[in-house]
């Protein structure tokens, strides 16, 4: 269930992050971001992975919870990666699609 | 200092230290990546290897699948001085048993006869002989055929490169923020150089820890002097850091030592319980009876270890008596650990008045209590719980060799981190093999101008072939070697490692025979067609079919076959992208305009 909360935590957090950098603000949004809008997703980027790790703090313990938060980061980070290199076109619709899929995975388990 | 004499900034000598850091021992480091990754799933490939396992269907209850190993230790070895269970969990589908004779040392971790039983029915199992993944996994870090110590010596120094490979790196990469997500498709070295940068960057922190680690694991080879002035050997070394960590007195330096120890040693590593200021005076309700203690067990443990307690009973004369309901002790262990699950179960002295049931959980509480499982021990005879609560110290350094050495080895972690370790693994494989490949895409233009490849460079070339995609279809032909060989056959594990070794060899020559493209062309088809197979081979040769291991859930051997069909279709997609690739593409050079004149003048 955690691999789940964490996997769209760290997503949403690396597209704010990438929101941030001007080679890839044309790729999601077809514009640049005026500086303000830029910022504020960097922020929002950092927030939301920072509140991933918490959250695997808090429900795994310190090393196991660190663990899985640097293993979710790299797999988060290399959807964000595939999907501005590939599906640039459909940024949204691809990490939506994925963000769905995890939480339906979340509901799964959680019924279990 | 450059050939043309002039100053070297700092990044220009790491990018010379990376390359030949990296190159020289690149090759086995590919091979000790990839090996090293699969080991994280050694347990399954091993099961996935042993056909005759994949009948066992575990019940759901553990009680069930206890009561079965219970009824066929009666009937087997009624007499025997300790009976080991261990039961199916996500990484097995059998109950593994271990039977001990009067005479042995229980906790030995060597020893004993194994037994493996179907879950469901309690029939013996007798599965075919071969190393499984434990090959593989030896292979990592003690290579194959070579003394042992030639071989820890040598992963140890490829390790080193690679941290130095690693540090270099980070130093070299300029933009390492702003590229962090970058990757640029189809342009030749830039793809290349971005794919390499991608997957280090990405998964950075695993390659420093699992780096830092194997170092770490090599310690006591690669640093051995600090450890040696104060002890007479390791295992003096282990066991006094061991006690350490559980409040006791460090025991008495002694001479010798050996294999036996250490096993010992290991083995009881395991045997502790962590379920630190719980208060152990609460009744259990437990059906027929309660997990109770008596007032003269507090009292025993007031004034010292359960263990002397258990030490004893041990000296009161032997009595036969009937074993008591696990039932009862195993819901109490369910109950104590909610998010964990029963792992191994250990009787001492079955049947007797003497008798101990040690029961423990399958995953350790943290990644820092390196083999120390919480563990619960009951009077046999009787049911009452007889453990003692200890809490356990960590100091800081030791904290941190058990934090990154138990993530290394991937040991008593769940199933979602052993996933993700995994996925890491693949990156860094990734990482290493694009920086072969970088190596000879930068050089091409080069050997092209010069219109012939030099010796060094087709030399890496085929190095390259052999070890990037020969490595998986030496891999591959060791799981076809298992299913084809007979089952009955002697020394047939040797029979499998053998096939790996040639079939590696074949390709090493393969690609120095053939031209570079089709080399990679051809064998990247024969190893989309081998692992494309590997699920049909499975269900034709008494394995669970795919479809079967689906809908009984048994995701050991699903999860190998599903991961195979993966890298074919990941081998399918490399040898499409590959023959659509037209050649070397040339890139964009930031050269001097004069520079780029007088080249075109030279070309024309």
């Amino acid at each position: 269930m955690i691999f789940f909360i964490l996997y769209i935590l760290c997503l949403w957090g690396f597209v704010a992050l990438a929101s941030y950098l001007d080679k890839h603000q044309s790729q999601i949004y077809q514009k640049v971001l005026s500086r303000q809008k830029a910022k504020c997703a960097l922020v929002v980027g950092y927030i939301l992975i920072t509140i991933a790790l918490i959250i695997a703090i808090k429900m795994l313990k310190a090393s196991i919870g660190m663990s899985y938060w640097f293993g979710i980061l790299t797999l988060a980070a290399l959807t964000v990666g595939w999907t501005l290199s590939y599906q640039s076109q459909r940024f949204f619709k691809v990490i939506g699609g994925l963000s769905v899929f995890s939480l339906i995975g979340l509901l799964l388990v959680a019924l279990r | 200092m450059r050939v043309d004499g002039k100053a070297e900034g700092p990044r220009q000598s790491m990018s010379w230290l990376h390359t030949w850091s990296s190159l020289i021992l690149g090759w086995l480091l590919y091979a000790i990546f990839l090996t090293g990754t699969l080991s994280f799933f050694q347990s399954e490939m091993t099961v996935w290897m042993k056909p005759e396992l994949h009948q066992s269907l575990p019940p759901q209850s553990q009680v069930q699948q206890v009561q079965t190993a219970l009824n066929f230790l009666q009937h087997k070895a009624p007499d025997a001085g300790a009976w080991n269970i261990n039961l199916p969990s996500s990484r097995q589908t059998t109950t593994e048993l271990n039977v001990r004779g009067a005479n042995e040392d229980p906790r030995a971790r060597r020893g004993g006869e194994r037994i493996t039983i179907d879950s469901s029915t309690g029939e013996e199992i007798k599965a075919r002989e071969t190393r499984g993944g434990g090959f593989l996994y030896r292979f990592h870090f003690e290579l194959y055929g070579m003394p042992r110590i030639w071989a820890r010596w040598i992963v140890g120094i490829a390790t080193l490169m690679m941290f130095v490979a690693i540090i270099s790196g980070v130093i070299t990469h300029k933009k390492i923020f702003k590229d962090f997500f970058t990757f640029r498709a189809g342009k030749g070295q830039r793809s290349w150089l971005d794919a390499h940068n991608a997957t280090a960057v990405l998964a950075l922190p695993f390659h420093i820890m699992i780096t830092f680690s194997g170092l770490l694991l090599l310690m006591y080879m690669l640093m051995p002097w600090g450890i040696s002035s104060v002890y007479p050997d390791r295992i003096q070394f282990l066991q006094a850091q061991r006690a350490e960590m559980l409040g006791e007195k460090p025991p008495p330096h002694q001479e010798g030592g050996g294999r036996e120890g250490r096993g010992e040693q290991s083995q009881n590593q395991g045997n502790r319980n962590m379920v630190a200021g719980q208060d152990r005076s609460q009744s259990m309700s437990r059906g027929e009876g309660s997990v109770s203690q008596s007032g003269q067990q507090r009292g025993e443990r007031r004034n010292g270890s359960p263990r002397d307690g258990a030490r004893e009973r041990r000296d009161l004369p032997i009595q036969t008596a009937a074993l008591t309901d696990i039932r009862p002790l195993m819901l109490y262990a369910q109950k104590q650990w909610p998010d964990n699950t029963v792992g191994t179960i250990s009787i001492i002295r079955p049947n007797t008045t003497n008798s101990e049931i040690e029961i423990k959980a399958l995953y350790a509480e943290s990644v820092l209590h390196r083999n120390v499982v919480p563990t619960l021990i009951f009077n046999g005879v009787t049911g009452e719980l007889v453990s003692d609560a200890k809490p356990v110290y960590i100091s800081v350094p030791t904290g941190i060799y058990n934090a990154v050495t138990v993530l290394h080895e991937g040991r008593g972690l769940d199933l979602g981190l052993r996933w993700l370790l995994f996925i890491s693994g693949v990156v860094g494989t990734l990482m290493v093999a694009t920086g072969l490949i970088l190596w000879c895409v930068k050089r091409a233009p080069q050997q092209e101008k010069q219109g012939f490849k030099s010796f060094g460079f087709r030399l890496v070339e085929n190095l390259n072939i052999a070890a990037i995609i020969g490595l998986p279809i030496a891999i591959a032909s060791y799981f076809y070697a298992n299913r084809l060989i007979p089952a009955q056959l002697e020394n047939r594990s040797d029979l499998e490692i053998k096939t790996f070794f040639w079939i590696w060899l074949f390709t090493l020559i393969y690609a120095a025979l053939r031209p570079v493209r089709q080399a990679w062309l051809e064998l990247l088809t024969l190893a989309a067609l081998m692992y494309l197979c590997i699920p049909v081979l499975n269900a034709l040769t008494d394995g669970r079919a795919l479809w079967s291991s689906i809908y009984h859930e048994q995701w050991m051997v699903a999860s190998f076959d599903l991961v195979c069909l993966f890298l074919a279709i990941l081998f399918i997609f490399s040898f499409f992208k590959l023959k659509k690739h037209k050649g070397t593409v040339k890139v964009k050079k930031h050269i001097q305009p004069k520079r780029a004149l007088a080249e075109a003048v030279e070309e024309a």
